[in-house]
């Protein structure tokens, strides 16, 4: 069994909404309300869910690039959320991430080289020779020609920037990465090629993935578990094929029944969620989720749900699960 | 919406605050020292440290701030070391000829900037907008002492059509009006016309083509009020051109208001004149624009909502 | 870069690519060619100068005393006292170069700093540094000057302390919005991920890409902040005689309108000039950086 790389346990973020002629905070718009979950070294947690669920708040919060309201989030059994900054910054070096848009991740003013040369002055290491080796390195590992180190981001296309935004997360040796939709942004044929880069990086430097996407076939080609979520909560959490298999909260029933096969002769019912996901700075009563299932009864308007194993390393919040 | 005022009056307080600290740590900073200008050269070190006592200037500062800030909200500005009298009343005195030059620069500004703006917005990259684009651009380089001799010169003495300064009766307002007027028109212009060019490439100005509308109709009734909303916005820091420019006017056309009033102090180093009316200009920036505020709310429907 | 964008193709030849982008962008080009020859006239102003500015030559006026007309020895004429105009003129360039230019690099430095921290830190900072922003901009540009350098005592150094001071607001504005526009980017988020410190991510990530309309602002500025100089020297307490700034001769000029047109009508067009000089470059270059501008 491998180690616990990443823990973290009831995270909250949450930003004040301000009314009114003092700035009163009236309200808190709650992106992220109570998340906890662990990944193992070496594999791939997706993370899935509608825009809006918080997915990505949370994955800037777990590396405190926002700094989260509650909750603790351990690293290596060091909690990360009481880091000094020069303990932080050390830190910063095993948990690194890859943003969604690749035309706003990477600084338009400096080179593919500096921009993977960056990490390491800020962090002294190397040698000038020693760096610029590695600056190669990463850009064959990625698939780039290093010829091209000292060309500039807009002369290159999507999934080629995303190429170096992969490089540049390397580049300090990181055990975990979390990757924020990573291929959203990116046509589907460029999509398989950079998924299979993913792929074949995590396995030659034993990387461990946290991948956030809204996208269920992605999800399925790429993780070893999958968690749901719904408004800032958690809905459900299983090894991928057993989620995709027998999905257990209504939601999750939802969302596979929505993604395309190719079958023609493939019928299904086509379970489609009635109203629209309520705002996340007001969210509903008891299970967050009653507004629009189509299972909900009475109990569900009241209840919070509790975070059960249903069945052996399969979890989920609904008062009627399966 | 009342909260949105609220907000505007409270923070348009909080920087008057500031400004009279400001003015405050000028008039603090003065090496010259007030003593001796009142006293005279060769008054002694007695003389000095009572006429200091007297003015309170041995106390230590934040008292001095706060007794500053006490005289001020009573009106009283300090007093004029060459007229002897307070500066609020010299003010209010020459505030009555400085007005009617004031709203005349303002009326020309606009009367030559606004329609100068549209006609260009609607004439963009043809040769008649580059010439009066052209012009704008001239006319912010122009410096307005010069501007007013340059008219002052040619319609008031080589053809003489307006009086050579002095402010007696309506002629005489026309040359000075128009140089702070060409000058601030060209900001006005250059405004509008940024403004409305961009107006025009919204997709509801399309529509209402596309309905059918007038050309004329949809200039009028569409573009115009909505690209006016940044000028208006303007309006409030242009009067802190403005009453730059009305002291240089002022000098230059001999018109005896305050600005040369302030002209006046300047050249003859009377501090207290020249900070209370630097400090009275501020005030009425940060009320004018606080009023512009309001206006824009009730112009501007997007936000009405907090 | 910048280059490349304003002369674009690389593989045409030099000069027809050259005319190519002067007839694209002419006001950046005008503009260009008016700094140069003013800065080249300042800085060259005791060889271009046919005389030193404060010779009074006794062959300087009429029989009468007057001031001499353009033409013959002295090209521009002379003044009230017998000197040459076109060497004031030329040695006036000098005062208005140093004060515009040093003047507006104080109120790049002030407003740059004030509008990165308080844009990229925003709120309790961002407000108290925008409150004072606003106080110090209610002040009338020439106003504040005028009492600074009453206060400070009339010289060009003070002159070019008070204007620098006076005007950092705008500048602060200008650069905090562009902060606040950038802020977001995802790349500025990877710096911090990557772990570099605040004061890097503002200097070597944040600054340089905003510099496009903080440049613009300050090409603008300086135009500006020449015009108050000369105003402020033509209220009489900026630059003392002697020494001649466009701005002191206008007021010499205005005692002597009636009979020497050319003492106030010469500077002022030098002024006027120079000061279109720095404007037309700051609108070429909003023009270069508008359309190439969009960040792909």
């Amino acid at each position: 069994m491998s180690a616990e790389l990443l823990m973290i346990n009831d995270l909250k973020k949450y930003f004040p909404i301000r009314r009114g002629v003092l700035q009163r905070t009236v309200g808190h718009v709650r992106a992220v309300d109570g998340v906890s979950f662990s990944v193992r070294s070496g594999e791939t947690l997706g993370v899935v869910g509608e825009s809006g669920c918080g997915k990505s708040t949370m994955g800037r919060t777990i590396l405190r690039l926002m700094e989260p309201t509650a909750g603790q989030v351990e690293f290596e059994g060091k909690n990360v959320l009481k880091l000094s900054r020069g303990e932080m910054r050390r830190m910063r070096r095993e948990m690194q991430i890859v943003f969604q848009d690749p035309y706003a991740s990477l600084n338009p003013r400096y080179s593919v080289a500096k921009t993977l040369l960056e990490p390491m002055i800020v962090h002294n290491l190397f040698t000038k020779e020693e760096r610029m080796k590695r600056v190669y390195g990463l850009l064959e590992k990625v698939g780039l020609d290093p010829d091209y180190a000292f060309h500039f981001p807009h002369e290159f296309s999507g999934g080629m920037r995303q190429r170096i935004g992969i490089a540049r997360a390397l580049t300090l040796n990181p055990k975990l990465i979390i990757l924020d939709e990573p291929v959203a942004a990116l046509d589907v044929s460029v999509q398989s090629q950079v998924l299979n880069l993913l792929g074949d990086i995590q396995k030659e430097f034993n990387l461990t993935y946290v991948f956030i996407t809204h996208d269920l076939s992605v999800v399925r080609h790429i993780s070893n578990r999958v968690l749901v979520m719904y408004l800032g909560n958690m809905a459900e959490l299983a090894d991928v094929e057993k989620l995709f298999a027998r999905p257990l909260h209504p939601y999750t029933k939802a969302l596979l029944s929505a993604v395309p096969i190719p079958d023609p002769d493939y019928k299904r019912e086509r379970i489609i969620l009635e109203g629209d996901m309520p705002s996340p700075a007001n969210p509903p009563e008891g299970c967050r989720f009653h507004t629009r299932c189509p299972v909900r009864r009475d109990v569900c308007t009241k209840e919070r749900p509790q975070w059960r194993a249903i069945e052996p390393g399969h979890f989920a919040a609904c008062h009627f699960p399966g | 919406m009342l909260s949105y005022i609220m907000r505007r009056i409270i923070g348009a307080m909080v920087v008057l605050l500031l400004t009279s600290v400001i003015a405050f740590a000028m008039a603090y900073l003065v090496p010259s020292d007030p003593a001796r200008m009142i006293a005279g050269v060769h008054a002694s070190a007695t003389t000095l440290a009572e006429i200091r006592h007297n003015l309170g200037l041995d106390k230590p500062v934040p008292v001095q701030y706060v007794d500053f800030l006490g005289r001020l909200l009573r009106g009283d500005l300090g007093t004029s070391y060459i007229y002897d009298r307070p500066v609020a009343s010299l003010v209010r005195e020459k505030f009555l000829a400085t007005l009617p030059l004031a709203v005349g620069a303002w009326l020309a500004e606009l009367i030559i900037g606004i329609p100068l703006g549209i006609y260009t917005a609607r004439r963009a990259r043809k040769k008649s907008d580059y010439l009066v684009s052209g012009a704008a651009l001239v006319g912010l380089s122009l410096p307005v002492f010069w501007l007013g001799l340059i008219l002052l010169y040619g319609l008031g003495f080589k053809l003489p059509i307006f009086p050579l300064g002095g402010n007696n009766g309506f002629m005489s307002l026309i040359l000075p009006s128009l140089t702070i007027g060409i000058v601030g028109a060209a900001y006005y212009t250059r405004l509008l016309k940024s403004s409305m060019l961009e107006v025009m490439g919204n997709d509801y100005v399309r529509t209402a083509r596309a309905k059918g509308a007038g050309e004329r109709r949809v200039i009028w009734r569409h573009v115009v009020p909505n690209a006016l909303i940044p000028v208006v916005t303007y309006a409030g820091i242009d009067i802190g051109i403005l009453m730059g420019g009305l002291i240089m006017t002022e000098a230059t056309f001999n018109w005896n208001g305050v600005g040369m009033l302030g002209y006046e102090a300047l050249q003859q180093s009377d501090i207290p004149v020249i900070m209370g009316t630097v400090l009275l200009a501020a005030v009425a920036v940060v009320l004018f624009n606080l009023l512009v505020d309001i206006v824009y709310v009730f112009i501007d429907p997007r936000i009405r909502y907090d | 870069m910048a280059l490349s964008a304003v002369i674009p193709g690389s593989d045409k030849p030099l000069a027809g690519r050259v005319w190519k982008s002067i007839r694209k962008f002419p006001m950046l080009y005008l503009g260009g060619a008016i700094i140069l020859l003013l800065s080249l006239t300042a800085i060259f102003a005791p060889w271009v100068a046919h005389y030193p500015y404060a010779t009074q030559f006794k062959n300087g006026l009429t029989a009468s005393g007057t001031p001499l007309s353009p033409g013959g020895q002295f090209a521009w004429g002379t003044d009230d006292l017998g000197r040459d105009v076109f060497s004031r003129v030329v040695y006036g360039a000098q005062v208005s170069i140093v004060v515009g230019v040093l003047s507006t690099l104080i109120s790049l430095l002030i407003g740059t700093t004030l509008g990165l921290v308080s844009g990229y830190f925003g709120g309790f900072i961002d407000t108290v540094i925008m409150r004072i922003t606003d106080a110090v901009l209610a002040f009338p540009y020439v106003l504040f000057a005028m009492a600074l350098v009453a206060v400070l005592g009339p010289s060009e150094r003070n002159v070019l302390l008070a204007i620098g001071i006076v005007s950092w607001g705008t500048m602060a504005r200008v650069v905090r919005g562009q902060v606040l526009a950038v802020k977001e980017f995802e790349y500025v988020q990877a710096e911090k991920a990557i772990g570099a410190s605040t004061f890097r991510i503002l200097f070597s990530v944040i600054l340089p890409n905003i510099m496009g309309p903080v440049i613009v602002l300050a090409a603008i500025a300086v135009g500006t902040n020449m015009l108050m100089e000369a105003g402020l020297s033509f209220l009489g307490i900026g630059v003392q005689e002697p020494v001649p700034s466009w701005g002191n001769m206008i007021s010499e000029g205005m005692q002597a309108f009636q009979y020497a047109p050319w003492l106030f009508l010469v500077p002022g067009l030098a002024l006027v000039v120079a000061v279109l000089g720095f404007n037309l470059f700051g609108d070429g270059l909003r023009d270069i950086l508008d359309p190439r501008n969009t960040s792909r």
